[in-house]
């Protein structure tokens, strides 16, 4: 090849035969360093790390198995071409765990015993995440999950982890926010989430905010479709306010039928993560106006803003999964990632590396794991403005 | 007030469950059946209908789109269950009919998604009575539910069809011998249920959410119903019916404050209720004692 290139240099007679001689060796050396440099970047060999990948990808939670599903689609060619330096690339396999505990341990299982993943991404829905928590213990699996926040999950087990926000922050700031009123209450869905918040709520307003009386505790079956009994009982007791805590899937159902109470106004609403999707507060809009919600701190980047735009002009609206997840996801799965890049497909090194680092990323600029299964990260409080969570504090 | 709206909202979901008890009724005093899939395909009707409504059809178009999903699915109830009524095969017909109403949940939930979906995505329109409401769908309810349970009343207890009916399970060669045909007494009947199934499962979600599995709640309700009523009893079928709601529905919405029981306790309160009427007239609420020649 460069014999040729030399020939054609000499038939074009654009240069002399002296600064030609000279040419040449300069050319070889480069030619050679070229080749040395592509030996480094491109192994021979490319190893493939199958990461399993929990998410209900059917169910009320569908919507947030789809919309993650989007984010790591749009993720995985950035990851893949991080590890292709460590000659490693990635392929996420999909479970769907249908936001519920058995079907999490069934897609566990098929991912580990028949795919052989070493790593999960998941679950979203704390149910799946607490049950399949205590079947990483042995070190052979990491559990990432970007979005349990049930406080059970601390110290479920050491492979576990979990990149939201925890719900013990949700019911304790809740309390606080509440306990501007003497009576209230709380109508809670029977779901490892919400019952999770429901705890931490009853337990902080026992302990720091003894004048506050809750005059009415409900809680109705998982996927109810009629709660009206319920929440005429909640209106007989006149609170002064009310805790909606159900799960995504049932929030507008019950937004809808306590505006259907059209004569019961007189009190101030307040509601957890599932009351941030504008279309869970569209479908009660007079109601939901002026709805206090405590959910996950704001996040100010206009490079994530960027990519969450990508994303949803390219492969879909996030509107259910919101901008904090969106960047858990992403963190989660560049942490994790980095982690086997530099370590090896190897749990057991990578949960010493998470445990002893500090690491960056959009959800927090110091993602701590020491001392916790969480990453030490605020919840914020909203309130809907026309149809919209807008920021507070 | 409080208790006259808290059975008010316990009637429409007693009513909702008498609705479907009297098809279940129906096809069990033709074929000796117990038709668990008719849950199922009530809530295919109502799926037919929000799609067709969500497609832009006209409201006429869409509930005969509905009507028809109903007619083709006790067709198909038809050609399943003959065979299994004719050899009085009737546990074995039980199972065809649960696993047909779960293989309809499957093939919805596939085509439709399990999210839950919505007829009115507002608040529903209400009517209101002093201090009392009601929406639509729930009045709706509660006089289809008056209308249909006289009528069928009337039809069974005082009609030849009624006798008709019965007589095709007791003994359907005598009755071919007479020259009627059973089958297609049986098969007129599947399809008046599935029709009437349709109309409670689009009443009901149309009332709260549109799932799936909607309809399982209702039919183990309407099925606990026949069997506390008696099988062979239409009144006592509707009384029944309002028994093992009204009880639960009434301790959970009439309990409060510290001793309140939430609607997690519902089916646990239905199930007791059952059991202590069962095993205090195991033969249903209203059947006499028949001697025993």
């Amino acid at each position: 090849m460069l014999y040729l290139l030399i020939i054609k240099l000499k038939s074009m007679k654009l240069f002399s035969q002296k600064s030609l001689s000279l040419l040449v060796p300069v050319l070889a050396v480069v030619l050679l360093l070229s080749g040395c440099v592509n030996q480094v970047q491109q192994p021979k060999t490319i190893e493939t790390i199958k990461i399993g990948v929990i998410a209900p990808m059917s169910g009320d939670a569908a919507a947030y198995g789809e919309q993650a599903q989007k984010v790591l689609d749009y993720a995985l060619p950035k990851l893949n071409e991080e590890a292709a330096k460590s000659g490693k690339q990635y392929q996420f396999i999909y479970e769907d765990g249908k936001c519920a505990g058995g079907d999490a341990v069934t897609a566990y299982q098929k991912l580990t015993n028949i795919d052989g993943v070493k790593f999960i991404i998941g679950g979203i829905c704390s149910s799946e995440t607490l049950a399949i928590a205590p079947l990483t213990k042995d070190g052979l699996v990491l559990v990432a999950s970007p979005s349990s926040s049930n406080p059970a999950l601390e110290g479920a087990s050491p492979y576990t982890f979990t990149f939201s926000y925890s719900d013990e922050i949700t019911g304790k700031t809740l309390a606080k926010e509440m306990s501007k009123y003497e009576r209230i209450a709380i109508i809670t869905e029977q779901n490892d989430f919400n019952i999770g918040i429901q705890k931490v709520f009853l337990d902080e307003l026992k302990a720091n905010y003894p004048k506050v009386t809750v005059v009415a505790n409900e809680v109705f079956p998982k996927g109810a479709t009629d709660m009206r009994s319920t929440l005429e009982k909640v209106k007989k007791m006149a609170p002064a306010a009310v805790l909606l805590n159900p799960n995504a899937g049932t929030a507008n159902t019950l937004a809808k039928q306590m505006a259907e109470l059209k004569d019961w106004t007189v009190y101030t609403l307040f509601g957890q993560y599932a009351y941030i999707s504008e279309t869970a507060l569209a479908a009660a809009p007079e109601l939901t106006n002026g709805m206090i919600i405590v959910d996950a701190p704001k996040i100010n980047s206009d490079e994530l803003t960027a990519i969450v735009n990508e994303i949803e002009s390219t492969k879909g609206p996030l509107k259910d999964l919101g901008v904090y997840y969106t960047a858990a996801y992403l963190d989660d799965t560049k942490i994790i990632t980095s982690l086997i890049n530099e370590l090896g497909n190897d749990p057991v090194a990578v949960q010493k590396a998470l445990k002893e680092r500090t690491f960056s990323g959009y959800i927090s600029n110091s993602i701590d794991f020491r001392n916790s299964s969480f990453p030490g990260v605020a919840g914020g409080i909203y309130k809907v403005i026309d149809g919209k969570a807008v920021y507070q504090q | 007030m409080f208790f006259l709206q808290i059975l008010l909202n316990s009637l429409v979901v007693g009513t909702q469950v008498v609705l479907l008890a009297v098809p279940l009724y129906l096809v069990y005093s033709s074929s000796k059946i117990f038709h668990l899939g008719l849950g199922a395909t009530g809530i295919s009707a109502a799926y037919a209908l929000w799609y067709g409504l969500k497609a832009g059809w006209s409201l006429p178009m869409a509930i005969m789109v509905a009507l028809i999903c109903a007619v083709i699915l006790g067709t198909l109830s038809f050609a399943l269950l003959e065979k299994l009524a004719k050899k009085k095969e009737h546990l074995f017909g039980l199972l065809v009919s649960f696993s047909f109403g779960l293989c309809l949940e499957a093939i919805i939930a596939i085509i439709f998604g399990t999210d839950g979906k919505f007829f009115l995505t507002t608040p529903l329109p209400t009517i209101r009575f002093s201090d009392l409401y009601l929406t639509f769908p729930g009045i709706a309810t509660l006089i289809a539910g008056l209308i249909l349970s006289v009528l069928f009343l009337v039809v069974v207890a005082k009609t030849p069809w009624g006798r008709k009916m019965k007589a095709v399970s007791e003994n359907s060669y005598l009755l071919d011998s007479l020259s009627f045909n059973a089958a297609t007494v049986r098969l007129f009947v599947l399809v008046v249920a599935s029709v009437l199934a349709g109309f409670v499962g689009i009443m009901t979600t149309l009332n709260s959410t549109l799932i799936p599995n909607a309809g399982f709640n209702l039919i183990v309700l309407a099925f606990i119903a026949l069997l506390v009523g008696g099988v062979n009893s239409l009144k006592g079928t509707i009384l029944s019916a309002y028994i093992v709601v009204l009880i639960p529905e009434l301790i959970v919405g009439l309990s409060s404050g510290e001793y309140s029981v939430s609607l997690s306790w519902k089916m646990v309160i239905v199930f007791v209720v059952a059991a202590i009427f069962l095993t205090w007239k195991p033969n249903g609420l209203l059947t006499r004692k028949a001697r025993v020649e």
